[in-house]
């Protein structure tokens, strides 16, 4: 009895095996972009024949995978910096990198709170507002919205009195919990994470001459495979636009 | 040897370590052990509730338990918002937070060990003691503790162990910040996000391995010297 079930097993995993599999497109994707990249990857699905597999998590750990040697089609980072990586690693070519959408960063409280946009000056003065609460952004040292928050605070002037009273989150999605909870009544998010919460108001856009812009960047990892190179031009292209801006990203 | 030399920040995340596992370890010690005599020796109405209840933060992701720690003690929270107004008590985000993270997670694997050496207790001894004269309050501490005292001792190793260990509840409820919440797991967690901080990872890895060792050794030795006597 046990013999035929193996027989059997065997005989369906050869049948399988014939079966040749539909290509698959490996894409390492930075979180932020979940929704955005889940809609392209939907619509691209459908005029080409190749399943897309996203893998969602920071930009970090993606090019951490990357380095052990888990090699996608192709990876989008939130910033600069970790596309550079990759590329310093030599695992992708410059020339097969391009930004695909740029994002802002705002300072964003709970949606009932009695705060206006008339509290906040352009010097970023915010411990007043604090009161012995914490400010919620991202860690500068490895979260993107957290460095890019640390250099508008820093070009503000405002870095040094705020340094004591910061809640250094793991990402931004973090930030965004933490003030939607009332935890801390101030947060640095993206533009785009202030427009998907309810439960947040925006209470200042940062000036964007104040910190780097924020790039996400496409790196095309397999040029030689048709099917990656087709998606990388297509969520680049014109035609995609409105996508990223129904979203709140700006092509 | 410089490789064991430690900068402010790693100091910081050991001595916190420590200093949670032991108020964890510390507070969680009596509750158990009133919570572990009155599951092995009494039958009530809810027993059973009440007992999965307890062990939830065992099985549910630790995550989980620090977002609902968040709703009950945050700021705004069922509970704590009536710490805060009334009594000035913060626990999100501080270093209580973490404590009260540490003893929710670890608990039920004390409460465990307790409960089961209490059960081994044979009820004749305990009956005994009464019947000489000693005061059910005597009884417990002469006659039923020293009896449970491997089990109490192996509980209280594993729940030092894993409030050590603790990582998702307090990153959730307590946060990551240096010096206040940031315990040996966070900040290896912080340095593994970051490049070119591959040796402080190490060496906080290695220290937790080490505390964790130690504390293993000395409850063998406990429970060994124990069972000869």
């Amino acid at each position: 009895m046990k013999d035929k079930l193996l027989l059997w097993s065997l005989a369906c995993l050869l049948v399988a095996c014939q079966h040749k599999p539909k290509e698959q497109l490996m894409v390492f994707c930075a979180a932020g972009l979940s929704n955005v990249m889940q809609e392209l990857a939907d619509s691209f699905e459908i005029h080409h024949p190749s399943t897309l597999v996203l893998n969602l998590a920071s930009s970090g750990t993606l090019a951490r995978q990357m380095a052990q040697g888990m090699l996608p089609d192709i990876y989008i980072a939130a910033d600069q910096q970790w596309a550079d990586y990759v590329s310093d690693l030599g695992l992708v070519d410059r020339l097969n990198q391009q930004v695909v959408g740029t994002n802002g960063l705002v300072l964003i409280c709970a949606v009932n709170d009695s705060l206006s946009e008339a509290d906040v000056d352009s010097n970023l003065h915010l411990l007043p507002l604090l009161g012995d609460f914490r400010l919620a952004m991202g860690n500068p040292q490895h979260v993107p919205a957290g460095r890019y928050a640390y250099e508008a605070l820093r070009s503000a002037g405002s870095y040094e009195a705020l340094a004591d009273h910061l809640l250094l989150c793991k990402d931004v999605r973090s930030v965004l919990m933490c003030v939607e909870m009332q935890e801390c009544p101030l947060g640095f998010v993206y533009t785009t994470d202030a427009l998907l919460s309810s439960k947040v108001k925006i209470l200042h856009t940062v000036a964007a001459n104040t910190y780097p812009q924020i790039n996400y960047v496409a790196s095309l990892c397999t040029p030689e495979d048709a099917a990656a190179k087709a998606f990388y031009d297509y969520i680049a292209s014109d035609e995609m636009a409105p996508v990223w801006l129904k979203y709140g990203f700006v092509k | 040897m410089e490789f064991f030399s430690l900068n402010i920040d790693e100091l910081n995340a050991v001595v916190l370590s420590l200093k949670v596992a032991l108020l964890c370890t510390g507070i969680s010690l009596p509750l158990a052990l009133l919570i572990g005599y009155a599951l092995a020796r009494y039958e009530f109405a809810g027993k059973a509730l009440i007992e999965s209840f307890m062990h939830l933060p065992l099985v549910m992701p630790p995550v989980t338990t620090g977002y609902l720690l968040l709703l009950l003690f945050g700021s705004k929270g069922l509970f704590g918002a009536y710490l805060y107004d009334y009594f000035n008590i913060k626990l999100a985000f501080h270093f209580g937070g973490a404590v009260l993270a540490a003893v929710v997670v670890s608990f039920p694997l004390m409460l465990r060990s307790v409960r089961t050496a209490i059960e081994m207790v044979d009820p004749g001894y305990e009956a005994a003691s009464r019947i000489l004269g000693a005061s059910a309050t005597k009884t417990f501490f002469r006659i039923t503790i020293p009896l449970a005292m491997p089990g109490i001792l192996s509980g209280l190793v594993l729940s030092f162990a894993r409030s050590l260990g603790e990582f998702g509840a307090t990153i959730t409820f307590a946060g990551n910040i240096a010096g206040e919440t940031q315990t040996i797991p966070l900040a290896i967690y912080s340095y593994m996000q970051m490049p070119g901080y591959e040796g402080a990872t190490l060496r906080l890895a290695f220290i937790s391995v080490f505390i964790s060792l130690v504390a293993m050794v000395f409850s063998e030795y406990f429970v060994r010297r124990l069972k000869k006597a």
